[in-house]
């Protein structure tokens, strides 16, 4: 199925989660966020949360600076 | 006399007083409360400069650092002849001069464990306005234990991020959304960092604060992303993490919700 990957559309398996994702992009975790059509999933809910098609996946880091 | 406003002050705040959202008595409320600004760099003067402007009571201002020529194109509350100065004693002496009626309070050591939570325990509203990620995550523990509403802004380079965590029962708080931390967090120093993208961030946390002092909204948590480059704002919906480290086992989680 088709999501949504930053802005940037991408192929996956029905099957992925929101850590699957991660894992097959191999994207560090730290000081990492995700979030699904403009709703941020705990860091918890990763492994529990799955794709749908077309969703929209967020992913960004903390910044600490000003 | 908190409960009335004086015939300057009126005067002073007509322009904002005339929004049928703020009104006398947002205006009130405004005078009434007390802020505190953690951090007098680039987020924390133009957020200063928008409150102290406003009419908030009493603005607590903290920064242990001085006034450098590199931090001069970002933080616009500083004079040139003021570099080597206390950004917080200097802060305070120059917000004075642009609004009297304010009544400020400087802290000019640093934020620890040790006074982060007497400070955020007087405060009405907290804005984190700091450049690194330990002090971060002590002002949203003590926001967290205290129930204290936190603004929180942040840039690097050309990117911004404004959270608004108002610590209501079963709202989330900053590490629901940041589990982890990276330890070699980028800096200012380090990266760069565009002035007018500090300005706008810190205004918006100043606008975010008035909202929210005043009643006129600002209630719900949501993490607002900024990206300078091509203008274009990410609005997101926050939800808690109920393994959070920082609010799990705290009054702010009401178990009965899970």
């Amino acid at each position: 199925m088709r999501i949504k990957l930053n802005n940037e559309i991408v192929e996956i398996e029905s099957s992925f989660t929101v850590q699957t994702l991660l894992d097959k992009y191999q994207i560090s975790e730290t000081g990492l966020a995700a979030a699904i059509n403009n709703t941020v999933i705990p860091h918890s809910s990763w492994a529990s949360t799955p794709l749908s098609e077309h969703d929209e996946i967020t992913l960004f880091q903390a910044i600490a600076g000003g | 006399m908190n409960s009335t406003l004086s015939q300057p002050e009126k005067l002073r705040y007509a322009r904002q007083m005339l929004l049928p959202e703020l009104g006398e008595n947002g205006q009130l409320r405004l005078k009434q409360a007390q802020v505190l600004i953690i951090g007098m760099g680039g987020l924390g003067c133009p957020a200063a400069m928008y409150l102290a402007a406003a009419g908030i009571g009493s603005l607590v201002i903290a920064d242990f650092d001085t006034v450098e020529r590199s931090n001069l194109h970002r933080q616009i509350l500083y004079q040139d002849y003021q570099i080597g100065r206390n950004k917080a004693q200097q802060g305070a002496i120059n917000l004075h001069a642009m609004a009297p009626d304010v009544s400020y309070h400087v802290v000019s050591e640093k934020i620890t464990a040790d006074n982060v939570f007497s400070l955020v325990s007087d405060a009405d509203l907290v804005l984190d306005c700091t450049d690194n990620i330990q002090t971060r995550l002590l002002i949203n523990q003590a926001c967290v234990n205290l129930q204290r509403p936190l603004i929180s802004g942040a840039a690097i380079g050309f990117k911004g991020q404004l959270l608004t965590l108002p610590m209501t029962v079963n709202s989330p708080c900053y590490q629901c959304i940041y589990h982890s931390t990276p330890d070699d967090q980028s800096s200012c120093l380090q990266d760069g960092v565009m002035g007018p993208l500090v300005g706008v961030i810190g205004s918006m946390q100043a606008l975010q604060g008035i909202k929210y002092l005043s009643q006129i909204g600002c209630q719900e948590p949501k993490l607002h992303r900024f990206n300078a480059i091509n203008m274009q704002w990410q609005n997101l919906a926050l939800t808690v993490d109920p393994n959070c480290p920082a609010c799990a086992d705290k009054p702010l989680r009401n178990k009965d919700a899970y």
